[in-house]
């Protein structure tokens, strides 16, 4: 299983939004680097979901459910569909990520804007730590 | 006529009472205006409690100066002494108080030229580079601070590189240029000792324009990409240590839009902004600043805002000729023409803040030569240069741009700099969405340079900002609040530490001030200083530790 990281700006469509819609299509992602990543995505791989912003957290988890296909408002992009899996028990900062010295080499840390990032098991599993601290 | 004489004494009573009012609301006020002012001197007082003398002839080359934060500061001059096929180099650490703390001298090949220099993580690296015709191999010096240890690495490039940018990252040194005219980043493992290119950067009808390390172990090159096209856009790679290409994202400059220079943040924020100068059409003079904030969860829309928009950009004009560009600039925006007032303007560095983003440029004027016969880009980067007095050296930052061969004829024929004309400083501010918020600015005294260097700078303290220029004999201090008002403006001479001496004369060549670290500035220059008992003079090489309460 791979795991991932997806940014979404909570004004246009959070968390609670997909836990609503039980699944959605993940698209409109215009970025080189993240539409590879998109097409690295498996069928139940999971992605933190990052809320951008103010926020600027990891606040829950979704599945890869549909693998990649053509973003529907342009072929030229890609898109996979996701859905809900849980909240996290709160909500892990960027700062709080930032400050961990072990995570440095995370995407998050490195290349923050970078709209669909791949994240490492052991990264994966201390982010969920941290919001069971 | 009764009612007049009877109101004649009641207006006698007001106007008594109102004076009196008057009188005591003037107190009041003035008490309230004396302890602002009060407290603001206080509070923005200049003072230098400390300074650095060397002995300086006439025929010795001047130091290159190079801040190491509150480490202290790193200075370095050709002493030319040769042997053994190379000359050498003195090398001396001054710590934070200015006192001496490590003195070393190295061997260079004696073909080769300083190129550029870094401070980063206690040491301080040093660039040196053959000519063209020598064979271009490249010499780094590393020196480390607190072992007191040098070691030399020497490396000859694959391919010719036309050097424009230097910087290190952990252990590895990283160069940006150009191989035919395609830009080009080149990485030196300081530890394994070996050079390679990093792969996919070539690219045709493209402008590096600014290569920068993050305080997160990566570094972003910028790249400007449609040169000459309709289609224009604003390129941001970020890279992590070993060259890996981490994320990029390419921004639209509007159409009839071009981009001259940008700077790109380094992190210490979350987000990336890019701020620099724009014009339209192929001239080389500014139509205004851009800034956009790199984030690919909006519409990533570049903000132009032509100079006329700003507070206090005109402010080296007379009010009235000021007046006279606003109206005319509102004007032509309001009925969609482009700006009519263009300058020269180049960019010195962006600060992080908890804020956003300031932003520091310098307006000046160029007069130009062309020569069909010159070096076949815009600006040599071994004889642009940016300290004023070395023929041969370029400054990993801020110039570094300066060294863009394309610069300042993008589109145009090569050119040569005759003579610079310094007149102002501009400071921006930003909110973190990359929005102008303000804008303050330090008309500078007559300053005449045979290229272009930085001459001001600014700190920020206390809720005001201090911005400060030096000429030959005095720093220039202007006290802003925040929006632009000023509270103080004064002239300072630097200072000596010996109550017999005086100043005989001060070299209006080779002196400047830089923000250092925290409320601290330093100035430097040379002077000839007479000591009055002793009945001598002396020339000095000096750096005045300038302090803003």
């Amino acid at each position: 299983m791979n795991y991932w990281l997806v940014k979404t700006e909570p004004e246009t469509y959070s968390l609670d939004d997909l836990a609503r819609d039980k699944k959605t299509t993940w698209d409109g992602v215009r970025n080189f680097q993240a539409r590879s990543n998109l097409k690295g995505m498996k069928k139940g791989d999971l992605a933190f979901v990052y809320h951008t912003g103010d926020e600027k957290s990891v606040v829950g988890i979704a599945e890869i459910t549909k693998e990649f296909f053509p973003d529907p408002k342009d072929k030229e992009w890609a898109a996979v569909e996701i859905g809900y899996k849980k909240k996290l028990k709160k909500p892990v900062t960027l700062a709080s990520i930032k400050s961990e010295k072990k995570m440095a080499n995370m995407y998050l840390v490195r290349a923050a804007r970078l709209s669909v990032q791949s994240v490492t098991k052991e990264e994966f599993d201390f982010v969920m730590a941290m919001s069971e601290a | 006529m009764r009612h007049l004489r009877l109101q004649i004494p009641n207006y006698k009573l007001e106007i008594a009472h109102c004076v009196l009012l008057g009188v005591k609301f003037v107190i009041c006020n003035l008490k309230f205006v004396i302890l602002v002012f009060l407290s603001f001197n206080l509070s923005a007082q200049i003072s230098q409690p400390a300074r650095y003398e060397h002995a300086h002839k006439n025929n010795d080359h001047e130091f290159i100066i190079i801040s190491m934060g509150e480490q202290g500061l790193a200075l370095m001059r050709d002493i030319e002494k040769y042997e053994n096929g190379k000359k050498d180099w003195e090398v001396i650490f001054l710590d934070s108080a200015l006192q001496e703390i490590w003195s070393t001298k190295i061997a260079v090949q004696q073909r080769m030229n300083i190129l550029g220099h870094e401070y980063r993580d206690g040491n301080v690296y040093l660039v040196f580079q053959e000519p063209e015709s020598a064979g271009r191999s490249v010499g780094i010096f590393e020196l480390n601070l607190r072992d007191q240890l040098f070691k030399e690495h020497l490396f000859k490039p694959e391919l010719s590189i036309h050097f424009t940018q230097f910087s290190v990252l952990k252990t590895k040194a990283i160069f940006g240029g150009y191989i035919n005219k395609e830009p080009a980043l080149l990485q030196y493992d300081l530890n394994e000792e070996k050079a390679r290119i990093i792969p996919g950067v070539f690219q045709p009808n493209v402008d590096l324009v600014d290569v920068r390390v993050n305080s997160n172990e990566t570094f972003n090159m910028l790249l400007v990409e449609g040169r000459s096209n309709k289609s224009k856009k604003l390129i941001a790679r970020t890279f992590d240590a070993n060259g890996v290409m981490l994320v990029e994202d390419a921004i639209a400059i509007e159409e009839g839009k071009t981009v001259l220079e940008a700077i790109s943040s380094s992190l210490i924020r979350d987000e990336l902004i890019i701020i620099g100068t724009w014009t339209y059409g192929s001239t080389k003079q500014a139509a205004g600043i851009f800034s956009v904030v790199v984030d690919p969860f909006h519409e990533q829309k570049v903000n132009y805002y032509d100079f006329a928009l700003l507070n206090h950009f005109l402010d080296y004009f007379k009010p009235k000729r000021a007046a006279k560009i606003k109206a005319k600039a509102d004007w032509r925006r309001s009925v969609g023409k482009p700006p009519e007032f263009r300058a020269y303007l180049s960019g010195i560095k962006i600060e992080e803040t908890k804020d956003g983003f300031s932003f520091l440029g310098e307006v000046y004027e160029a007069s130009y030569y062309n020569s069909r016969n010159s070096y076949p880009y815009g600006s040599n980067p071994y004889y642009s240069n940016p300290y004023g007095f070395y023929p041969y050296g370029f400054s990993p930052m801020p110039y570094r741009y300066y060294n863009n061969p394309y610069y300042p004829t993008p589109y145009g024929s090569p050119a040569q700099v005759a003579e610079i004309r310094m007149i102002s400083s501009s400071l921006l501010f930003f909110d973190t969405q990359g929005k102008l918020v303000s804008d303050q600015s330090l008309k500078f005294p007559e300053i005449k340079l045979s290229s272009k260097e930085q001459i001001s700078d600014f700190i920020t303290h206390n809720g005001f900002t201090t911005m400060v220029s030096k000429d030959e004999k005095e720093i220039q201090v202007k006290v802003n609040e925040k929006d632009g008002t000023t509270v103080k403006e004064e002239k300072v001479k630097p200072e000596l530490k010996n109550p017999n001496e005086t100043i005989r004369s001060e070299s209006d060549d080779n002196t400047g001030i830089r923000a250092w670290f925290g409320q601290y500035f330093y100035v430097y220059g040379y002077q000839a200083v007479r000591d009055n008992v002793k009945k001598t003079s002396h020339d000095v090489f000096y750096i005045n530790k300038v302090k803003v309460d």
